[in-house]
């Protein structure tokens, strides 16, 4: 098995890769920046920037990479029934998200920004908002709402990378971006692909997760948080009913799906189901996933996830 | 944590919630079975016509009639999902049956028509159902390297 660490999307890429041709981690790293490339809303060339920043009504060509993401996000806008939003860069950006932080303030310093109140998402169906052309190779913005895909870039960019590398004669792969991870094929020495949950309170390990074929995301409200100077905190998860950082007692969500753009999309939905009148555990289920979620006082999963977690040898 | 490995006996409240927003099984379960329905029926009064026990060969003359779009032979919304069915199941067969009866020798093409436009609107309302096909991720096994990466949350 070879691997690779290196900084992406803001956190860290970890790519493991078994058998094939010797270049892969090399071509992994490519396509990673590829994507970053075209996706980042903090790089003024990137699609999504571009996108932003194009009159309302005017389509936007964009890769077909890009076309993809934006599907990928309305497909999760509507099937958590908004709890996923990618509409909401708005109000990331006044609540004080609208500089880049990378994972590892969460362990550092304070961050001191402003925090805004921006208002609440807006509510219904975002395929009208955010217009794909596929012939077209376009993306039109109907309205002034902008388009943030959030951490599904990073699952969708796990995905991409995963099966780029399999097409290319890989045995197995693991892409682990920022937490966001796809993996797939044979793990080392033949078996499965083994990856450690971290629990959001401590830091100690939650769980271990075995895979043969999925992906696994996690989201936090301990990473990519800030404070402003009257000790005010907020972070990056926000609730789309109030538009502000997510008042709840959950610490942190990981789901286990098929694929990494669905389980971000559904650890975003489970992060929030405690401030939402209904929760997202039923629809979790209903879509073959499984779910962990982290509260102060308690850790919930769903009746799947005890599939997933095996125990460490001794 | 051994917690983890378990279904956690304080969250029973977590379950019987809400379906997802864009699943219609149900809906699409009963358009087939509804579909399925007026083909039987249609056979089913194909046979009676043509072994003489009910229409008659002399309408063969008579034009043939337009085939019912799917949208003419969709039940209408406003009807209730199961008290209707009969009676609307009885007013498609007696218009498959009309139908039938005024194209002899053509029934079985007119059958086919319907039948290819039907099978094109499932095959668009499936497309559609694209929630469904979301996959499942296969669990692995013990052994082997522990771990070989970790998630720590975005």
């Amino acid at each position: 098995m070879r691997e690779s660490t290196f900084p992406a999307m803001g956190s860290t890429a970890h790519v493991l890769v078994v058998g094939g041709p010797h270049d892969l981690l090399g071509r992994a790293a490519a396509r990673i920046e590829e994507l970053e490339s075209r996706w980042s809303r903090f790089r003024p060339d990137s699609d999504v920037s571009r996108l932003n920043a194009a009159p309302p009504g005017q389509a936007v060509e964009v890769a077909a990479d890009t076309l993809l993401l934006v599907t990928r996000a309305l497909e999760g806008h509507a099937v958590t029934g908004g709890a996923f939003d990618p509409s909401m860069l708005t109000q990331l950006v006044d609540t004080g998200y609208g500089e880049s932080l990378v994972d590892d303030l969460a362990s550092g310093g304070p961050v001191v920004r402003s925090i805004g109140d921006p208002g609440p998402a807006r509510h219904g169906d975002l395929s009208h908002e955010f217009v794909v052309d596929a012939d077209a190779g376009t993306v039109t913005r109907a309205s002034a709402l902008q388009f943030d895909p959030g951490g599904l870039g990073k699952g969708l960019a796990a995905d991409l990378v995963a099966d780029d590398l399999m097409s290319a004669g890989a045995d197995g792969v693991l892409v682990n971006l920022g937490g966001d991870l796809r993996a797939t094929g044979t793990g080392p020495d033949g078996g499965s692909w083994h990856i450690e949950v971290e629990d959001p309170r401590d830091g100690s390990t939650l769980a271990v997760v075995s895979l043969d074929d999925g992906a696994l995301a996690t989201s936090s409200r301990l990473r990519r948080r800030w404070t402003d100077g009257d000790g005010n905190e907020a972070h990056h998860l926000l609730d789309p009913s109030t538009g502000r950082a997510a008042a709840t007692a959950t610490t942190g969500a990981t789901v286990v799906a098929r694929y990494g753009w669905q389980a971000e999309v559904l650890a975003k939905a489970a992060f929030l189901d405690d401030v939402r009148p209904d929760d997202v555990f039923t629809l979790v289920e209903q879509l073959g996933a499984a779910a962990l979620v982290v509260t102060e006082g308690m850790v919930l999963p769903t009746a799947r996830w005890a599939d997933f977690v095996v125990t460490p040898p001794a | 944590m051994d917690d983890t490995t378990t279904p956690d006996p304080t969250s029973p409240g977590r379950s019987a919630r809400r379906r997802p927003a864009r699943q219609r099984p149900a809906a699409r379960t009963r358009l087939a079975v509804t579909f399925g329905s007026i083909g039987a029926l249609a056979g089913l009064t194909a046979g009676l016509a043509l072994d003489g026990s009910s229409g008659s060969t002399e309408t063969a003359a008579a034009p043939d009639p337009a085939p019912p779009t799917a949208q003419e032979v969709a039940r209408p919304a406003e009807w209730d999902e199961e008290e209707e069915d009969e009676s609307w199941l009885e007013r498609i067969g007696a218009e498959v049956g009309a139908r039938l009866a005024g194209d002899e020798g053509e029934g079985e093409s007119w059958l086919e028509r319907v039948g290819a436009e039907v099978g094109e609107r499932l095959g668009e309302y499936d497309e559609d159902d694209d929630d469904e096909g979301w996959g499942t991720p296969v669990p692995g096994r013990s052994g082997g390297e522990y771990p070989q990466t970790r998630s720590s949350g975005s």
